[in-house]
């Protein structure tokens, strides 16, 4: 998978723009310049994948049933609108053809979204575990510059920070605000594949909002790795625009290392351009 | 499926939803959560253009469209985005029997705030539109959802038309009076229609743009 190049860039831009003010006895009249960030952009021209029928029985954390949870059998091309029973069951049938689909639950207001790909045919997904994101009410607002934190996930924004909210799905500025929830990876093995040997993940919200540069992130060491650990840090790709991370799928975007005292994981270069959920691995 | 079929469905959805629930209060407390849609956005009645034609109508192609009426912008990019704005936008506007207008196809294509492939759609339909607009190609998209599924809002269509810097013909279709054509479900849908005739060239569920282009391009390149 390829490495966006540009938040790289972006980051450099920004420590530019900190050290020179940093450097400078100069109080605030110095400009800041804005940064410009490029999305790497990762669409490519793909075969459509015909869809028969998917099923899934999607549940709470607590176990009941995620009654009534939104869903979408999306591809790049075309995108159904469901939602599950009140037991929690999904079955439907798209019976279509569709441009590298993914079905994806939750809706980023009331539950974190997670994106599985879909392969041909008719398809069970098993039990699907719904993650309640804390009430926007709990969540955090977004400074200018500097940290936002919720649960055990910090976002640092850069002081030429450039953040764009997705104020077409989110229509109430209320719903703008920062919100976290960890991912249970044994549970979620559809949407974070084993493969990828993920450690650690959080759905997070409000779903799209940029940052240029790229955010730092900080998490709390909920799994005690050793100070010094090297850590890589994906986002995943729920948006068809594919603009900063390919549909469906994960990409790397940072590189972070456990503190010298433990308690966090920072980021150590690049960042995260887009909310979306995260996932976390040891080199 | 008639308009009253359309209106009567969503009522006894609610009703049924009512049923199942052991709890249901009365029917006033159920309905409470159904959204309504304010009237003046639902530009129904008064949609008379003499000049259309006469059918009979369909949803395939070849088929004629049959006009339908809605309330937006006809260029987003001129003017406000504000209600006052708002201006009866009706299919027939757009037949061109005699090319007098100089209008040779219309793309019908439907939007909503939760479809993705909607919104990536959109983001090259600005350019799309300064392209194929002045060899006769005219652009109506209908907005029917918000992002929870609910019908689409004024305020959804002033975000939408900005977020996309729309120039073309952008409407609200609360109601979706395009539901004969796909399930309100599935998004989008587009619909390429001769402008002389009114009758629909081609049918296309999703943002196929390998297929739409190439064939709106090779559309007008005919005399």
């Amino acid at each position: 998978m390829q490495r966006p190049a540009t938040p790289l860039s972006c980051t450099f831009l920004a420590l530019v723009a900190l050290g020179c003010s940093s450097s400078s006895d100069a109080p605030s009249q110095v400009p800041v310049t804005p940064a410009v960030c490029d999305a790497p952009g990762y669409s490519v021209e793909s075969d459509s994948t015909p869809i028969k029928q998917v099923t899934a029985t999607l549940r709470l954390p607590s176990g009941e049933a995620a009654a009534s949870l939104p869903v979408q059998v999306c591809g790049i091309d075309t995108c159904l609108k469901y939602s599950a029973n009140q037991k929690g069951v999904l079955n439907v049938s798209p019976d279509q053809s569709l441009v590298r689909p993914a079905l994806k639950y939750g809706d980023g207001f009331d539950f974190a979204e997670l994106a599985v790909q879909l392969a041909e045919g008719t398809q069970n997904l098993g039990e699907l575990v719904a993650l309640p994101l804390p009430p926007v009410t709990d969540g955090a607002k977004f400074p200018k510059t500097g940290p936002v934190t919720n649960g055990n996930v910090t976002l640092e924004l850069a002081s030429n920070a450039k953040v764009e909210h997705d104020n077409l799905t989110y229509s109430d500025p209320s719903e703008l605000v920062f919100r976290s929830v960890e991912v249970p990876l044994a549970e979620s093995e559809k949407a974070l594949p084993p493969s990828f040997g993920f450690e650690l993940a959080y759905g997070l919200a409000p779903i799209g909002s940029t940052f240029c540069p790229a955010a730092g992130l900080s998490l709390k060491n909920t799994l005690a790795w050793a100070p010094g650990t090297e850590v890589e840090v994906f986002v995943q790709g729920l948006d068809v625009a594919e603009n900063w991370a390919p549909y469906g799928t994960w990409q790397p975007v940072a590189e972070a290392r456990v503190s010298n005292d433990g308690k966090t994981i920072d980021t150590t270069s690049g960042g995260i351009p887009i909310l979306s959920s995260i996932a976390l691995r040891r080199k | 499926m008639t308009r009253l079929a359309r209106l009567i469905r969503p009522l006894a959805r609610v009703w049924w939803s009512c049923l199942s629930v052991a709890s249901c209060f009365t029917l006033l407390a159920c309905g409470s959560n159904t959204p309504k849609i304010p009237p003046e956005l639902l530009a129904t009645g008064g949609c008379n253009s003499p000049n259309y034609p006469t059918g009979p109508f369909g949803t395939e192609e070849g088929d004629t469209l049959a006009d339908a009426c809605f309330q937006g912008f006809k260029d987003p990019s001129k003017g406000s985005h504000s209600e006052s704005s708002l201006q009866t936008i009706a299919f027939a506007d757009y037949y061109d029997p005699s090319g007098s207008k100089g209008y040779q196809l219309i793309l019908i294509n439907t939007a909503a705030v939760w479809c993705s492939a909607c919104r990536s759609e959109h983001e090259g339909l600005t350019e799309k539109n300064r392209e194929y607009g002045p060899r006769g190609l005219r652009i109506l998209s209908t907005l029917f959802q918000d992002a929870h599924g609910d019908p689409a809002t004024m305020r959804d269509l002033t975000a939408w038309v900005e977020t996309f810097d729309s120039n073309y013909a952008m409407v609200l279709d609360p109601d979706y009076q395009l539901g004969d054509f796909a399930r309100a479900e599935t998004a989008p849908l587009n619909l390429i229609v001769d402008a002389r005739t009114m009758k629909i060239e081609k049918k296309l569920l999703g943002d196929q743009a390998t297929v739409i282009w190439p064939f709106i391009d090779a559309s007008l390149a005919q005399p």
